[in-house]
């Protein structure tokens, strides 16, 4: 059995925000999102910046009854790959598909760190 | 080797039976459908058991008490396809002449976990981050409607007409009948899906199957299986089109090449409308009509009880309920009965092939995890 655990986190801070980092076969090329936990015979992975912004390709608001509600998305990366995740929408605004977004920090109920995705406002830099 | 036939069926009624057990409620079931088969229990050689919430040896704890004589009992989890792989491989069985005569049953009872979309594998990565199943059908819903331009009151209509024929199913205890209007202004669950778009969260039930390749002496006419299909879902990162059930229109396409039929040959279909919008994405995967085409074949009447070919004729999920490891087998007791011409109020008139559909889910990266798809004749 030769089984080793990928050492890297699926995103990483930097001075522009935060970024999604997905891993590459470096034989193959390939890409996935969210990386692999565990890494079979040899097999190799290395982190790959996702890029600054993707677009939201679906959407929902979760209304869990006593408890607030959540957005969630699937969001669209110039990379090929299509993530899950948490919307962060502030005030009234409300997602639409095919708006940009951002990767934002945001922590699991648990407090882990974790990603979100937010708007970028149009207008904004991006 | 004589062909496997289905000689008997038996079913709980489908509600809130807080009271009960599902071992009792899966009993009732056994017993009838060994009645419905004219075979003693001594007869039955081995049991399949779906169930996906029960925990450990359902099917011991559900047969003990019957008096069985220590034949072999299959457990079988596959989520909500359950019972629809219970029956696959009780045929395999059958057509590989290990047994000549076996049990199927599926059974799960939602009262004793407390209500809320099915409960998932806290470990998995969406799940982590807050998915649960009506989000992930929204959101198939939200870009349905994106695409096709489809209204929110076509997402209700499907509920209107399950409804209206679970009403017509004695043993949907729980259904009661609702307008467009009443759909649309309940509770929101996940935006688009309310409450009323949803099966019940809440609902208990079992059902069983009788098979054997003997000669049959059953209180109905036997019934063939056509075809029986089991598949599993692709790992899928990429941009695929959330719209697209392609597991179910791989299974279909793999159950009318066994079954030598195509769409057009069906009378009836019973599939898996845990959420309105999972109706019209299967009438397309089914090939019942083209992409984007649902609203108007819904809108058209031909899948309601009098048309061309009716969907979800017993009530459906969303009318009957959804103990996910009964739901497969129900189905499959559905079209037997309609194909025996005893579904009473729901029958179709003069049906003689039936479809049923049934998936499973709830992991990240698999479009549906598991989906099995029975054709039945008479």
């Amino acid at each position: 059995m030769e089984i080793t655990r990928y050492p890297e986190k699926h995103f990483r801070n930097e001075a522009g925000g935060m970024t999604l980092l997905a891993a590459r076969d470096p034989a193959s090329g390939e890409l996935r999102f969210p990386p692999p936990e565990f890494l079979q015979q040899g097999q190799a992975a290395e982190p790959v910046a996702m890029g600054a912004h993707g677009h939201l390709y679906t959407f929902t608001t979760v209304h869990p009854g006593k408890a607030p509600a959540y957005a969630l998305g699937m969001v669209d990366f110039e990379n090929g790959l299509r993530v899950f995740g948490r919307l962060v929408w502030s005030g009234d605004a409300a997602p639409a598909i095919g708006d940009t977004v951002r990767t934002v920090p945001f922590a699991l109920a648990d407090g882990t760190a974790d990603y979100a995705f937010e708007p970028v406002q149009k207008g904004a830099a991006a | 080797m004589n062909e496997a036939l289905i000689a008997g069926v038996g079913i709980s009624d489908f509600g809130r039976f807080p009271d009960l057990t599902e071992e009792a409620l899966a009993q009732a079931a056994i017993l009838d459908a060994l009645k419905d088969a004219g075979v003693a229990l001594r007869d039955v050689q081995a049991f399949y058991c779906g169930n996906a919430l029960g925990g450990h040896l359902p099917g011991q704890r559900a047969l003990r008490e019957l008096g069985t004589g220590g034949e072999a009992v299959y457990n079988i989890d596959n989520a909500c396809s359950s019972g629809a792989t219970a029956f696959h491989l009780a045929l395999q069985a059958l057509s590989a002449g290990q047994y000549d005569t076996v049990l199927v049953f599926g059974m799960d009872h939602l009262s004793g976990l407390g209500g809320g979309a099915l409960p998932l594998n806290e470990k998995d990565w969406n799940n982590r981050r807050g998915m649960i199943m009506p989000a992930l059908y929204a959101m198939r819903a939200k870009r349905y409607m994106h695409e096709h331009g489809i209204a929110a009151e076509v997402l209700a209509d499907v509920s209107v007409k399950n409804r209206r024929h679970g009403m017509l199913n004695p043993i949907a205890k729980f259904c009661r009948e609702v307008t467009r209007e009443e759909v649309l202004a309940s509770r929101m669950v996940a935006d688009p899906l309310t409450l009323l778009q949803c099966c019940p969260g809440v609902v208990d039930g079992a059902a069983a199957l009788v098979l054997t390749t003997r000669p049959t002496r059953g209180v109905a006419k036997p019934v063939r299986v056509l075809a029986s299909v089991v598949q599993s879902g692709l790992f899928e990162i990429h941009q695929v089109d959330m719209t697209e059930a392609e597991i179910t229109g791989r299974a279909a396409r793999l159950a009318y090449e066994q079954a030598g039929l195509g769409a057009n040959d069906l009378d009836l279909i019973e599939l898996h409308d845990a959420f309105t919008v999972s109706e019209l994405l299967y009438y397309e995967a089914l090939g019942l009509c083209g992409r984007g085409e649902a609203a108007q074949l819904l809108a058209s009447g031909a899948t309601t009880l009098g048309g061309r070919i009716p969907v979800n004729p017993s009530g459906g999920l969303i009318a009957k309920g959804h103990p996910p490891g009964a739901t497969g087998v129900a189905q499959i007791v559905e079209l037997c009965e309609q194909l025996q011409q005893r579904a009473g109020k729901r029958q179709v008139a003069d049906a003689r092939i039936g479809l049923s559909q049934v998936t499973g889910g709830g992991i990240w990266g698999v479009d549906h995890a598991a989906c099995s798809i029975h054709i039945l004749s008479v």
